[in-house]
């Protein structure tokens, strides 16, 4: 579905050599796949979301992108901090993305309202982000990805804003979301179990200049059961996940907590 | 939904401003008022300087019959609304072409950025030797003033749209109209309600000051006019009149600003 070739990317720092955030990073993501992407912080991972998605484009290498249903966005985006608008109500941050591609207000918000009950949001459907959990607020962000259509997901740290409870909750709540639409999904993650919970694929990414070191295939068969996490098995990969990305991470443990 | 429903909401906005410690808000200047008459009463304070409130209360009724505070209270408001208007709207439109194109904040800024320094009352010799002593240097003082409170505003308001919000439209796909519609003017419009709610005050401080000097009607000029002759209820019926016409004024803009931006939760 989405291919990236030795992909760099480069940003021009003022007075200083260019900062280096992507070094040759090459990714193939399969139709439905779910990829979760690990690594320090500061390694890239954004900028490489951005490629994929084509929001960015990269200072050398190429990025393939199998062409979706026409009319549809081909990519929809979940951000950390949510990135709704505080202007509009829960509905019409649900129906946002559909009329940013050009469908009409009532036509967008009625498409919109099935997901914002799958998400549990509709008795709020009249209320402002602001009025919202944030748990409730990464679910209407979700609810607005998954309105569009679109067959791929980006997600960068979707449920890094949230407590550990409702990220847990949520994390269920994606699986069986995942399960149920097939999606090709992109990733960013901090958290090594949420990206084996999740994942079919774990890509471990180094420091600065970020690239893609290791690749672990989630071995637990679909539908996955939450409690999975439990096992010995899932125990075991979290430890060779976590070795191979605290080598990486040690160069900047100072500078994250 | 009836055509009511509008106007039910505006006064629910307005009940639920007004009610905490609303009677402590109004016993104060009540008490006050009321310490004034006795004090005149009693020979403390001076009436010729200070005439009771019940004096200037009977004087502001006359004035009202005669018509006499009609034809000043209208003097002022037609040279601070079309002033206020044409200011807010021209501010308005600066403010937020220079929030969305680097080009006109790199030409203008500079200019509005001394301009600004300069007192706008200062320009009324300047708009009167231009003008003469109609009506038009009088509201495009209220206009200049205005228009900076605008400009500056607006242009605040557009730039402290947060980046994320704008940075996640965009991936949405938000660009030109769309982009304007759904983020640029929602997420400007409380800059420019600020804006207005300031330049209310101020237009207010900036027609009494025009009619102090270059009129023979409107409030400004009761108030002057009253002190040259020595007949302090009328000067004290003024200052009634101005107080209330600015304290309505600023409510009304706060009321309009609640009702446009009603996803901001009012401070308590």
């Amino acid at each position: 579905m989405i291919s990236a070739v030795e992909v760099s990317k480069q940003f021009p720092a003022s007075r200083q050599s260019p900062v280096h955030a992507l070094d040759r990073v090459s990714l193939n993501v399969g139709e439905g796949e779910f990829v979760c992407v690990v690594g320090p912080s500061g390694c890239g991972k954004s900028t490489l979301l951005q490629l994929l998605g084509g929001l960015e484009a990269p200072s050398s290498g190429r990025v393939a992108r199998r062409a979706g249903p026409s009319g549809i966005p081909w990519a929809s985006y979940v951000f950390q901090d949510f990135g709704l608008l505080p202007w509009l109500t829960v509905r019409a941050n649900a129906a946002f993305g559909l009329r940013m591609t050009g469908v009409a207000r009532r036509e967008a918000e009625r498409a919109a309202s099935t997901w914002l009950e799958r998400m549990g949001l509709e008795e709020f459907a009249g209320a402002y982000p602001d009025q919202l959990s944030g748990g409730m607020r990464q679910r209407l962000a979700l609810a607005r990805a998954l309105a569009t259509g679109s067959p791929v997901l980006l997600m960068d740290e979707p449920l890094g804003a949230l407590d550990p409870q409702t990220r847990r909750l949520t994390q269920e709540h994606l699986l069986s979301l995942w399960q149920t639409e097939h999606k090709t999904v992109v990733m960013v993650t901090h958290s090594v179990d949420e990206a084996i919970l999740l994942g079919d694929r774990v890509v471990v990414m180094s420091a600065r200049p970020g690239r893609v070191t290791d690749v672990f295939t989630v071995p637990f068969p679909r539908p996955r059961d939450p409690d999975v996490v439990d096992t010995p098995e899932f125990g075991r990969l979290r430890a060779r996940v976590w070795g191979r990305l605290r080598s990486q991470a040690a160069g900047e443990a100072g500078a994250s907590p | 939904m009836t055509v009511f429903a509008p106007i039910r909401r505006i006064t629910r906005l307005a009940v639920v401003r007004a009610r905490p410690g609303i009677w402590l808000g109004i016993a104060v200047p009540l008490s006050l008022l009321a310490l004034w008459q006795i004090a005149t009463a009693a020979g403390a304070i001076d009436p010729l300087l200070f005439p009771p409130p019940c004096t200037i209360a009977a004087a502001l009724a006359d004035m009202a019959r005669s018509g006499e505070l009609g034809t000043h209270v209208t003097a002022t408001l037609g040279r601070l609304l079309p002033g206020y208007a044409l200011g807010a709207l021209t501010g308005t439109l600066a403010g937020f072409a220079m929030g969305v194109s680097r080009t006109m904040n790199a030409l203008f800024s500079p200019l509005f950025a001394a301009l600004y320094a300069l007192p706008k009352i200062a320009t009324l010799p300047l708009l009167l030797l231009v003008f003469g002593l109609g009506e038009t240097p009088k509201v495009l003082s209220v206009a200049i003033t205005v228009f900076f409170t605008l400009q500056i505003n607006t242009l605040a308001g557009v730039q402290h749209i947060d980046p994320r919000t704008r940075e996640a439209a965009r991936s949405y796909g938000a660009r030109g109209l769309r982009l304007l519609r759904f983020v640029l003017l929602p997420g400007a419009l409380p800059g420019v309600l600020t804006g207005l709610r300031a330049a209310a005050g101020l237009g207010v401080v900036v027609v009494v000051a025009v009619e102090f000097v270059a009129s023979e009607r409107g409030l400004g000029y009761l108030i002057w006019n009253s002190w040259t002759l020595f007949q302090p209820e009328r000067m004290y019926v003024g200052l009634t009149a101005v107080a209330l016409l600015g304290g309505l004024f600023s409510a009304a803009v706060t009321l309009l600003a609640r009702w446009a931006t009603p996803w901001r939760t009012p401070p308590r």
